[in-house]
């Protein structure tokens, strides 16, 4: 069943048609064309998938089109200021903490989310807001370093 | 993509009761979607009619608030409200363990404890915690409104005494006590998006000297077909001061009183072998955060 649904996705107006049983990360990669979002597990699991729906990092494969009507979502393309990258993604290129990039994006978005909430996170809450990803190249440990180091610039 | 169904969002607790009610089986309500929507592409032959969301009646029950000393929780309350509240962080610990560990953050941004409470699983995190907490639930259905006790709100694996239309509106946990606290102790294998192999909430009442066991509770997640009150265990505990030993033999107790099964994720034997353990550990934390709170 087709809705009009009306959003702001990375600061762009959007008046789209989504079905009741698609998911946001569909409507971003099938629809929209936003490929930058990936898709992983599809469950939830591993968080390849997570963008921002009103300043909150959520899963989009766990999250219907139709429920960001009225919202405002931000995705990986909405990170960077048109060519200049994100302070998050100059420290990430830095640290070293992107090997294949697959997890990449999405654990950007929960970087971004949890450095709008708590500007200079511990290590600790820095893994506890990570956590909810799975990266199986790094180790964690330059992804860890990644946010710490940009947490410092953006200061 | 998920196999079709209509999505219908009610505005009010009444409209949402109605549709429950006309669309029956054909409906499933979902608060935040994260059991309901993974069930829906890990299980596509389930396939549902219609979708009840809550999300939009979610202004009237969201809240966290304390009345005449009774702390009230709107079940459209999300995990991550719970973990961040001063309120629960301070005076109900033994539940902001449980909310802090659920899924991840993305998960507990959306997931809500009425949803925990009403897929009815004995792996739910938020269930032990609240058994112990002595938590009660109001229910709004048909012909009204209704509050049961949590312990006899469970019927089985995923069952659970709600009948169509009904909607679990509110938690309501009664006045903490003088001299008492809780810890939860989950086991799992990653720090996140775990359900626990086992898991066991210890709650302890004392006397102002911390010498004896004014009254306990305990409860048992993943331990048998429903999240389990441990009642014989907590039995053994009143009356004694809180030692080791005593919790080893409450835990052991509590063993005999769970049921355990051998699933995907560990055998029944290893959860039988742990939740003493967990049993004593909860307990002893349980204990020094009565003693750091007198201090």
């Amino acid at each position: 069943m087709g809705e009009r649904i009306f959003c702001k996705i990375n600061n762009v107006d959007y008046d789209v048609v989504v079905n009741h049983n698609e998911t946001l990360l569909h409507l971003l990669r099938n629809k929209l064309g936003l490929t930058g979002t990936n898709e992983g597990c599809g469950s939830g699991d591993c968080g390849a998938c997570t963008v921002i729906v009103n300043g909150k990092a959520v899963n989009s494969c766990l999250y219907l089109a139709v429920d960001i009507d009225g919202k405002e979502v931000l995705t990986i393309e909405g990170l960077a200021d048109g060519e200049k990258l994100h302070p998050l993604q100059e420290a990430f290129i830095e640290e070293g903490a992107v090997q294949c990039g697959f997890c990449t994006p999405g654990v950007l978005m929960s970087a971004k989310a949890l450095l709008d909430e708590k500007s200079h996170p511990s290590e600790e809450e820095i893994r506890k807001g990570i956590a909810g990803h799975l990266c199986r190249c790094t180790g964690y440990i330059k992804i860890v370093k990644g946010i710490s180091s940009a947490a410092e610039k953006i200061k | 993509m998920f196999k079709p169904f209509e999505y219908l969002r009610p505005k009010s607790i009444t409209e949402a009761v109605e549709l429950g009610v006309t669309y029956g089986s054909e409906a499933q309500y979902m608060a935040g979607g994260t059991d309901v929507l993974v069930n829906l592409k890990n299980k596509p032959q389930k396939a549902l009619k219609f979708i009840i969301t809550l999300r939009y009646v979610n202004d009237q029950l969201n809240y966290i608030k304390l009345e005449d000393r009774y702390l009230k929780i709107g079940a459209l309350t999300t995990h991550r409200d719970l973990e961040k509240s001063a309120l629960i962080q301070r005076e109900y610990q033994v539940l902001h363990d449980a909310v802090s560990q659920v899924g991840s953050v993305q998960i507990r941004n959306v997931a809500t404890i009425g949803g925990n409470i009403c897929s009815s699983l004995p792996s739910a995190d938020t269930a032990s915690p609240l058994l112990v907490l002595g938590a009660q639930l109001k229910i709004m259905g048909q012909d009204g409104e209704k509050v049961v006790a949590l312990e006899d709100f469970y019927l089985g694996h995923a069952q659970n005494i709600l009948n169509k239309g009904d909607i679990l509106t509110e938690i309501i946990i009664p006045p903490k006590k003088s001299y008492a606290a809780g810890k939860y102790y989950k086991l799992g294998r990653r720090g996140a998006m775990e359900l626990p192999l086992v898991g066991a909430a210890v709650y302890l009442v004392m006397d102002k000297n911390l010498d004896l066991c004014l009254d306990a509770r305990v409860a048992l997640t993943t331990a048998a077909p429903v999240p389990l009150p441990a009642k014989k265990a907590a039995q053994e505990l009143v009356g004694k001061p809180i030692s080791p030993d005593n919790l080893t033999k409450a835990g052991k107790i509590a063993v005999q009183e769970a049921s355990p099964r051998t699933s995907l994720r560990t055998t029944a034997a290893y959860r039988r072998e742990v939740l003493p353990v967990l049993v004593r550990r909860a307990g002893l934390e349980a204990y020094e955060r009565i003693k750091q709170n007198r201090n």
